[in-house]
């Protein structure tokens, strides 16, 4: 069970933003998510008791409690998941779009709703032109130490960064007023987009 | 009476030693470079009929890397019977520090979170909410500066309530297959520590921590959850910067962001310029070599004098066997005050001073493009540079570099670096009698010798050198208080083990003449002194100055008779010179050697080093004998 429900957490989801949009039958939800169609009876399923859905003659629509929590969803939901299904697969996108939605700063997540009206993909910082700001957008670290020693640094996904200075070896960059000098190996696995004044 | 044992953590940089200094008096390290303290500092007081025990820790940025002071710091906090921890988190970028905090709540520890720079995010627009951020929390936040003493009575108040602290029940909620693996693991976890924070800790694949549990069981349930879901780690990190992020902006006001100031951004760009950069390091460095070396033999001028007046009135005394013993093992005293210690005491000012202006950081980064090539991290350049003052000390500074083959490596090339006592021997006894241009042959000579060293090092050890990730500190003025009290602390290991380690080694000289040992190395060993190319006689210097490094010049003098220009070609000065100083310089450093690596480790290195320094001396003298 553990498996299905993280993803059926994410599908009630779907579901909710696609009915806030218009009524729909469950055919043409199982268009737009591309899942198992068992998956979505039992999301739907759910929904209902949840009191969140209502149906009508084969068409759902949300409830008044189902819309507040659909307005929410949608918004923030669809910013994080288009953002990231550019560099990403559409599960991981969906993935992370889960766990920004329930804890981003408003900061941050005003800066990638900003970058998901940017065209393009993502850059590694170390091509990112000096002084000129990048929007981090992802980092594609796999050893989990390094990647929790990059996070905890503060280089997080929709944060600004700036390169000040370039060696040799690495860069230096700058980040919420704090400077820290990365290993161009590092940097090179730090995708982020140019935006913005230099 | 009452008593309570509380950590201090934080990240590097961020004030932790200041506020020790603030809430006990100045007794301990404080610094503005990453990595400084990699042992823990521990500080008592007693308060109102309490005795506080406070371990101050290395600056770490979250608990649950695997650096060195990441082990350090996971040692206090689980294996020490802590009653809470003060988190001292940066005001400028408040999110960071929670990221730690958060971890630490997770392993329910109490605490009570400071804020310090509170001015300075003020400064630059940035305002924080502290009671917003205590009821959100629910745990005790008390702003502070630790150089006015702001907030310092009421930290004091809360540490006193941290037994009377609730449960915390702040909690972060991850991801629904992560939260399901923790309900069904931490059925089957024991001991003491907080199921949630036990499973998620194995979740992550910390295998560091294995060793705190009772059930091992659960590393076998975990990585069967981890197949289904591989990327716990990773998704753990992010939500809970999330999270830090989220608090930190509820708690947060910013108003205006000010932008970094000219005097350092200016200086950044000439640090890091591409030809800038190295040749200011480099000459900085040069200067700090050369007003070392000018003050260092100013000082010791003068303490010679003074010391010297004293030993000729023992040595009025010197028919009798306890009085020569006597005055031998004064003379390693003398020795140690008058020569090694202006040298050390002025270099760790200075080192000192740069680390709190916070440019030795930037040396770092300059470092790591000449130490890459040697296949060495950037940071080996602190314990070398540290090596300039005492190789003993310096050992021990080789626990910020992360790997234990780097540690070694970067160990190894002490044999090159000249200390204080060494360069007593350059300077006093190769520039005294062959001439300052000779002396400074002798520093290109061993700078030579390491650089081969150390490419041979390369060749046979091959180290997965790890990235540069090292934060750099804002330029900040530096406290002479702090810059003093730093030097004291680094200075104690000088004065406690090295001095009295000379004395005893002045002694067991005298000993070793007095049966005559002395002369009887003489023979056997004359083939070095042949391959040198040198008298006989100054093996004894040889011999002895590693039973203490400050022996050697007076011994030689004590052998050949004052009169050295004399008694030896300038050729001959100059492999002396060489000889005495390339290897693993001393007894002392072996055996601090032995402490950080083993002795098998240590005596292998010292051995090699030492070999290989009488070869280099000897091949040298020959090359140079044939033009």
């Amino acid at each position: 069970m553990t498996k299905e429900s993280g993803i059926l957490k994410i599908i009630k989801e779907d579901i909710l933003r696609i009915i806030a949009e218009r009524k729909v039958s469950s055919d043409i939800i199982k268009e737009e998510i591309n899942v198992f169609y068992s998956f979505i009876s039992e999301a739907i399923k759910e929904l209902e008791k949840e009191g969140l859905v209502q149906s009508q003659q084969g068409f759902f629509e949300l409830t008044e409690r189902g819309k507040d929590k659909a307005k929410d969803i949608s918004r923030k939901h669809l910013i994080f998941e288009n953002h990231f299904k550019r560099t990403r697969t559409e599960k991981e996108a969906h993935k992370i779009a889960h766990i920004l939605e329930h804890y981003v700063s408003k900061e941050v997540f005003n800066n990638i709703k900003k970058l998901s009206t940017f065209k393009g993909k993502g850059i590694p910082l170390t091509k990112l032109k000096l002084h000129k700001e990048g929007l981090i957008t992802d980092i594609m670290i796999s050893d989990n130490e390094l990647f929790e020693r990059i996070v905890s640094m503060g280089i997080f996904l929709g944060e600004k960064i700036v390169i000040t200075n370039e060696v040799p070896n690495s860069i230096i960059v700058k980040l919420k007023n704090k400077k820290i000098a990365l290993d161009k190996h590092i940097a090179k696995e730090i995708k982020v987009l140019e935006y913005g004044k230099s | 009476m009452e008593n309570l044992k509380i950590l201090l953590i934080g990240q590097p940089n961020v004030g932790k030693s200041s506020l020790l200094n603030a809430l006990v008096g100045p007794r301990v390290t404080v610094s503005n470079y990453p990595g400084t303290t990699v042992e823990v500092t521990k500080a008592k007081k007693k308060i109102n009929n309490t005795a506080i025990e406070f371990v101050d820790t290395p600056g770490i940025y979250s608990i649950s890397d695997r650096s060195e002071e990441e082990k350090v710091t996971e040692k206090a906090l689980f294996e020490e019977e802590v009653d809470g921890v003060i988190v001292i988190a940066d005001a400028t970028s408040l999110e960071r520090s929670l990221y730690m905090m958060l971890q630490i709540l997770e392993a329910q520890i109490p605490i009570v979170l400071v804020l310090n720079f509170i001015e300075d995010a003020r400064k630059r627009g940035i305002k924080i909410d502290c009671e917003k951020l205590e009821k959100y929390l629910n745990i005790p936040v008390v702003p502070i500066n630790p150089l006015t003493k702001r907030g310092i009575s009421k930290l004091v108040d809360a540490i006193l309530k941290i037994r009377e602290a609730t449960k915390q029940s702040f909690k972060i909620e991850y991801h629904d297959h992560i939260e399901k693996a923790i309900d069904k693991i931490s059925v089957q976890v024991k001991g003491r520590l907080p199921k949630r924070f036990v499973v998620l800790r194995v979740l992550e694949e910390d295998e560091d921590f294995y060793k705190y549990l009772e059930n091992k069981e659960i590393i076998k349930e975990a990585k069967r959850s981890l197949k289904e879901h591989p990327k716990v780690a990773e998704d753990v990190s992010i939500t809970r910067y999330g999270t830090a992020l989220f608090i930190a902006e509820k708690v947060t006001q910013i108003v205006h962001l000010k932008k970094e100031k000219k005097l350092q951004k200016g200086l950044d760009n000439v640090l890091f310029h591409k030809i800038w950069g190295l040749l200011s390091s480099g000459l900085f460095f040069l200067a700090i070599f050369g007003i070392l070396l000018y003050l260092g033999n100013l000082i010791q001028g003068i303490l010679m004098g003074w010391t010297e007046s004293l030993l000729s009135y023992f040595g009025t005394a010197e028919h009798s066997i306890t009085a020569m013993i006597l005055v031998q093992g004064l003379t390693g005293l003398a020795v140690g005050v008058s020569i090694a210690l202006p040298y050390v005491f002025l270099f760790y000012l200075i080192l000192g001073s740069l680390e709190d202006i916070g440019i030795l950081s930037r040396f770092i980064i300059n470092a790591e493009r000449f130490f890459k090539k040697l296949g060495l991290p950037g940071k080996s350049f602190i314990p070398l540079a540290l090596g300039l003052g005492c190789t003993g000390p310096a050992t021990r500074a080789t626990r910020i570099l992360s790997s234990k083959k780097e540690q070694f490596c970067t160990a190894s090339l002490f044999a090159f670096v000249p200390c204080s006592s060494r360069i007593a021997i350059i300077m006093g006894i190769v520039g005294f009698y062959g001439g300052i241009k000779l002396a400074f042959s002798v520093f290109a000579t061993l700078f030579v010798a390491g650089l081969i060293w150390a490419f041979g090092i390369k060749k046979a050890i091959h180290i997965k050198s790890e990235p540069l990730l090292l934060e750099l500190p804002p330029y900040r003025k530096p406290l002479i208080k702090n810059v003093l009290a730093k030097s004291w602390i680094r200075m104690k290991d000088f004065v406690y083990i090295v001095i009295p380690l000379l004395v005893l080694g002045g002694i067991a000289y005298g000993i070793l003449n007095i049966t005559g040992f002395t002369k009887r190395i003489v023979e056997p060993l004359s083939p070095i002194t042949t391959w040198l190319g040198l008298p006989a006689a100054t093996i004894i210097p040889l011999v002895f100055g590693f039973l203490q490094k400050d022996l050697t010049g007076a011994m030689l003098l004590s052998v050949l008779g004052s009169k050295i220009s004399l008694a030896l070609t300038p050729l001959q000065i100059y492999t002396f010179g060489i000889a005495s100083t390339i290897g693993i310089p001393c007894i002392i450093a072996l055996g601090m050697l032995t402490r950080e690596f083993g002795f098998k480790k240590a005596i292998v290195l010292t051995g090699a080093s030492v070999t290989y320094g009488l070869l280099f001396a000897g091949l040298v003298w020959r090359i140079i004998s044939i033009f």
